[in-house]
């Protein structure tokens, strides 16, 4: 039951080295070099671990990787160098440019829907309630389902001809949704079956995050007369920053690692319209062995998050707490 | 003075209540195919109702393959992980929220940009390193290149941020070392944290589908999503097995879900400074 | 919540026992044979063939290796994969120097593999004459590009038309031709489809066409019956911008406007094969290994099956699966033999009878295998069988065909559901190819 207290070695022997306790003599603002250098020693030693098998296991398949998106290959035949020639192709490629818009309008239809109906279930739940446990296990289970198999409810809920969602609206007078052969209803309703599968996601974490807001706040600021949204607005929102930064960041990387779910549901139809970079990625990679371009389109995938990583970290970092 | 509060929660579970059923309708569509009659099942496509719940297809098509090994190997290989990985998380977590030392940001920005590597894209290369460790076919191919999770060091610097450094410093004074610290002050405070950790981390490895597949080249040794993989044949997938294989593969991780989840609520006194 | 804690500790100390029998399988490395490629490491040489298969495939093929082992003493063992995964198993295994000894392939999957020189040419160990005893084309799908035999053409799939025979009866749509000679023309076909559609109400379509995503490559069988081809004669370039590519696109487009087919069957689409059982479609192109799924699913009605329009002339498509060995693998000898054991005329019928697929042998094409399930309609698909043009497949086999399958679908999507016009998907299609071919 008891999880993850088993130290690690670095860190148990960090502790029994009977190293000078110089600390003890010193206020804490106030600390000489000697200390500091210490403590980057430890940090070093606790991460090491961890550092070892990200070089192991990520960096050098990445270096790999780039290399690849040099050459031209199928990966059972004979490599040819092609330099940027990967790149180029796909800077001419309606597809691959297709593939990127689409991705976009994901991530800005499906982060912010996530996100917001994930905050709107914790706050619920983050209070005592009957079923709270039910409930919360209810919107917790899309998230654990597989791809594929939330992508065969999708189509059937959303199927054009015998679908549920096409039913209703025909029973309460309106038009049938193409969702299958028509571009923007296939889109949305991908969207819908994503936002759906990773709701519980959110709930979870910000359930997790809303820990760290003190009741007490909440009592001062009821107090002074805050009504409940206030109490949201100024209070419990401002204290959830790094948990929402986390939470858009790890969105967005799901974006761009939607798969399976697409694969089985559309296809990535009707036309391109719900092809997106991993899918294309993945077709390009695996369905037609073009290995080296598959792997060209990884790294522009890798360095757009990135880039939005580094500029959405840099716009937060001086709200963080910084220790 | 006392109905509003009620009042207020009545409506608190109604909204939760209609947004459970949204929740629940794709899954109940699963649950009923799972169990309707295969051959009322025309092109896979579950009626409204069941005429007849034939729950004979669960244990038909748990039976057909070698449904209890995988469940053993995925059981085995997700509580080994799930460990393994928690613990490098709060370390580095730890490290990366309250140490100042030269390289911090930029150490932190390459742990996150590790979770934005596309996997097909490096699965090969990765392939090769394990074959060339003599991993292959041994659940360490599957464990070891997933215990440092970048999702797990990232959300746990997040939480630690908020751990007020005043506490820390107490401790110190204190002449607590580094393990002491973190055992006595820091855990403590961590439990929705690790509840978390538990929950997602036993979750990606109990699902993780690709990678298993490759290292794992026998069937003997693979793991439930992999195994699930065989309902869908080249001629078209056996939905009500398929259905119900996966809603009852996901049982383990819901169980760890519930078991975990009051450490998500249950207020934990998080200011430290009463 | 006691319970869960219960249920959980049950679960953990089921976990803490799986371990402990794990201990000498999936948590030892090394000692065991890591997947072949190490010159024979683990089992005296035996042969590693990583395969997909329904129940009763993966039952044949293992009464085959049961066999191989008794005559010949070499254990061959099966590794089944889930079909959608066996491509990718196959490629890590060959690019990290672990490839499997054999593995099953389709043919239009095969041209990759025979164009990189990793498969074992075993032109050399097969008796004088072997090849004769099988169907032409089905033997030059397993020839790499100098002629070199890459391994046997193991058995072969075809589709036909598969009707609701009542609902054609209440549209007023004749007998259906049972003879090869009398099929229907694509304007019989037509005039079908158009009686249908009126017969029919507003959601249900007469007939769906099985060319989605992997089977686009079925798209040229209407080329080839309006005569056409898509690549060269020396497979060295496009050649699908033509009269005929252009007759064939406009017919099977027309199946879209004139919503003969389910608007969401085109290219990217939902396979058809599950739109037929619930009556969504009338008539369906369907391979004889989906009888006996239809066998289980159709339910409340008659099926029958007619063979596959031509016009020009008679074309039907290449289906089926080829079995080859690796040249890396831990041992060639062995690999070679077990290929022509498993391609051995005994061996070969019983794997077709317990399959419902169809050989590739002559001596058997023209023999009554004594299939069990809808015997009726497996002697029209042997049939039809015969009518796999060999030039056909020639062009589905070359190595970069996964790449044209690819643009297949993209330009046909682009004909179908978005709104392209004719020359401008034949000029587009034809680019694609040159440049898959170019590479």
């Amino acid at each position: 039951m008891s999880t993850a207290t088993a130290p690690a070695a670095g860190e148990a022997a960090a502790a029994r080295t009977p190293g000078p306790r110089r600390r003890r003599r010193r206020s804490a603002e106030a600390a000489p070099q000697t200390g500091v250098r210490t403590r980057a020693a430890t940090a070093y030693l606790l991460l090491a671990p961890n550092l070892a098998l990200f070089a192991l296991f990520f960096l050098l398949p990445l270096g790999a990787a780039l290399v690849l998106s040099l050459a031209r290959t199928t990966g059972v035949g004979p490599t040819e160098w092609v330099g940027l020639g990967n790149y180029e192709q796909l800077a001419g490629d309606a597809v691959f440019w297709r593939s990127v818009v689409n991705t976009a309008v994901l991530v800005l239809l499906t982060v912010p829907a996530s996100l917001a109906l994930g905050l709107l279930l914790a706050v619920l739940l983050d209070k005592p309630v009957r079923g709270r446990a039910v409930f919360r296990t209810v919107f917790y289970l899309p998230y654990v389902l597989s791809g594929v198999v939330v992508a065969i409810a999708g189509r059937w809920i959303f199927n054009e001809n015998i679908g549920v969602v096409n039913r209703v609206l025909e029973a309460v007078g309106l038009e049938r949704v193409a969702w299958q052969s028509g571009a923007v209803p296939a889109f949305v309703s991908v969207a819908v079956m994503i936002t759906w599968g990773r709701l519980g996601f959110c709930m979870v974490v910000y359930l997790a995050g809303l820990q760290g807001v003190p009741r007490e706040l909440h009592e001062a600021a009821s107090l002074d007369g805050a009504s409940g949204w206030q109490r949201f607005r100024h209070v419990t929102w401002p204290l959830l920053r790094p948990t929402t930064f986390f939470l858009v960041v790890m969105m967005v990387i799901e974006c761009f690692q939607v798969f399976d779910l697409v694969y089985v549901m559309t296809g990535g139809g009707p036309g391109n319209a719900t092809q997106f970079l991993p899918t294309y990625a993945y077709a390009v990679g695996f369905g037609a062995r073009q290995q080296g371009l598959g792997a060209a389109i990884g790294m522009v995938m890798y360095v757009l998050v990135l880039a939005g990583t580094v500029l959405w970290w840099r716009a937060r970092k001086d709200q963080e707490a910084e220790a | 003075m006392s109905t509003r509060p009620r009042a207020r929660t009545a409506g608190r579970f109604l909204g939760l209540a209609a947004a459970a059923v949204f929740m629940l309708f794709p899954v109940y569509w699963l649950a009923v195919t799972a169990v309707t009659p295969r051959e009322d099942l025309a092109g896979g496509r579950p009626p409204a109702f069941p005429n007849e719940v034939r729950l004979s297809n669960l244990s038909e098509t748990w039976q057909s393959l070698p449904f209890s090994q995988w469940l053993v190997n995925s059981l085995s290989i997700a509580v080994v992980a799930c460990v393994l990985s928690v613990t490098l998380n709060l370390a580095a977590g730890f490290v990366l929220a309250k140490y100042r030392f030269a390289g911090r940001g930029a150490i932190f920005l390459v742990i996150v940009s590790t979770l934005m590597i596309p996997i097909q894209v490096v699965m090969i290369p990765q392939f090769r390193i394990v074959a060339e460790l003599g991993w292959l076919n041994s659940y360490w191919a599957v464990i070891i290149p997933r215990a440092a999770e970048a999702f797990g060091i990232f959300l746990a610097r997040q939480f630690m941020l908020g751990i007020p450094d005043e506490l820390l410093e107490a401790a110190r004074v204190d002449g607590a070392g580094n393990l002491r610290t973190f055992v006595s002050v820091v855990l403590p405070l961590c439990k929705p944290l690790v509840a978390v950790l538990v929950v997602f981390t036993f979750m990606f490895r109990w699902n993780e589908f690709a990678w298993p597949l490759i290292v794992l080249r026998e069937q003997a040794l693979y793991t439930l999503p992999v195994g699930l993989s065989f309902l869908q044949g080249q001629n078209g997938t056996d939905y009500a097995g398929l259905t119900g294989m996966a809603l009852l593969t996901s049982v383990p991780v819901l169980v760890v879900f519930l078991v975990f989840q009051r450490y998500l609520v249950e207020g934990v006194a998080r200011t430290g400074l009463k | 919540m006691a319970l869960d804690r219960r249920r959980f500790l049950q679960l953990s100390g089921a976990a803490g026992a799986g371990a402990a029998l794990a201990g000498c399988g999936g948590f030892s490395t090394g000692g065991d044979d890591g997947g072949g490629g190490d010159g024979g490491g683990g089992g005296g040489g035996a042969l590693d063939f990583v395969l997909w298969g329904s129940d009763a495939e993966v039952a044949a093929f293992q009464a085959v290796a049961d066999a191989f082992e008794e005559q010949e003493g070499v254990q061959v063992r099966l590794q089944p994969t889930p079909f959608g995964e066996v491509l990718t198993t196959i490629d890590t295994g060959l690019q990290s120097g672990s490839p499997p000894d054999l593995f099953r392939i389709t043919y239009t999957d095969l041209g990759v593999y025979s164009g990189a020189d990793v498969l074992l040419d075993v032109t050399d160990d097969l008796p004088e004459g072997y090849a004769d005893a099988f169907v032409p084309s089905l033997w030059r799908a397993v020839q790499g590009p100098d002629g070199q035999v890459l391994g046997v053409p193991h058995h072969t799939d075809t589709s036909m038309v598969l009707v609701d025979t009542a609902a054609l009866e209440a549209a007023g749509v004749g007998p259906l031709p049972t003879a090869l000679d009398q099929a229907w023309t694509w304007e019989q076909f037509a005039d079908a489809c158009d009686r249908l559609r009126a017969a029919l109400p507003e959601d249900r379509f007469p007939v769906g066409v099985n060319w989605q995503l992997g089977g686009a490559y079925r798209w040229l069988g209407f080329l080839h019956q309006a005569g056409g081809r898509l690549l060269t004669d020396d497979l060295s370039g496009p050649a699908v911008d033509s009269p005929e590519g252009r007759r064939a696109l406009e017919f099977t487009r027309s199946f879209f406007t004139n919503r003969w087919v389910p608007p969401s069957t085109s290219a990217k689409g939902t396979y058809v094969d599950e739109l037929f059982p619930p009556q969504t479609v009338a008539m369906v192109y369907a391979g004889d290994f989906l009888l006996p799924t239809f066998e289980e699913t159709v339910q409340g009605f008659e099926y029958s099956g007619t063979f596959l329009p031509r016009d020009q002339r008679a074309a039907a498509e290449l289906g089926g699966n080829a079995v080859v060995a690796t040249r890396e693998g831990s041992n060639t000898q062995a690999a070679s033999r077990f290929l022509q054991f498993l391609a051995s005329e005994e061996q070969m019928q019983a794997f077709c009878t317990a399959t419902t697929v169809l050989p590739t042998r002559t001596s058997l094409t023209n023999r009554d295998l004594g299939y069990r399930l809808r015997p009726d309609l497996m002697e029209l698909y042997v049939q039809q069988a015969t009518q796999i043009p060999e030039d056909l497949v020639a062009q589905v086999t070359v190595p970069q065909f996964s790449a044209i399958n690819n643009a297949l679908v993209e330009r046909l999507e682009s004909a179908f559901v978005g709104g392209a016009d004719t020359s401008e998907v034949l000029a587009g299609l034809s680019g694609d190819i040159e440049t898959a071919l170019g590479s």
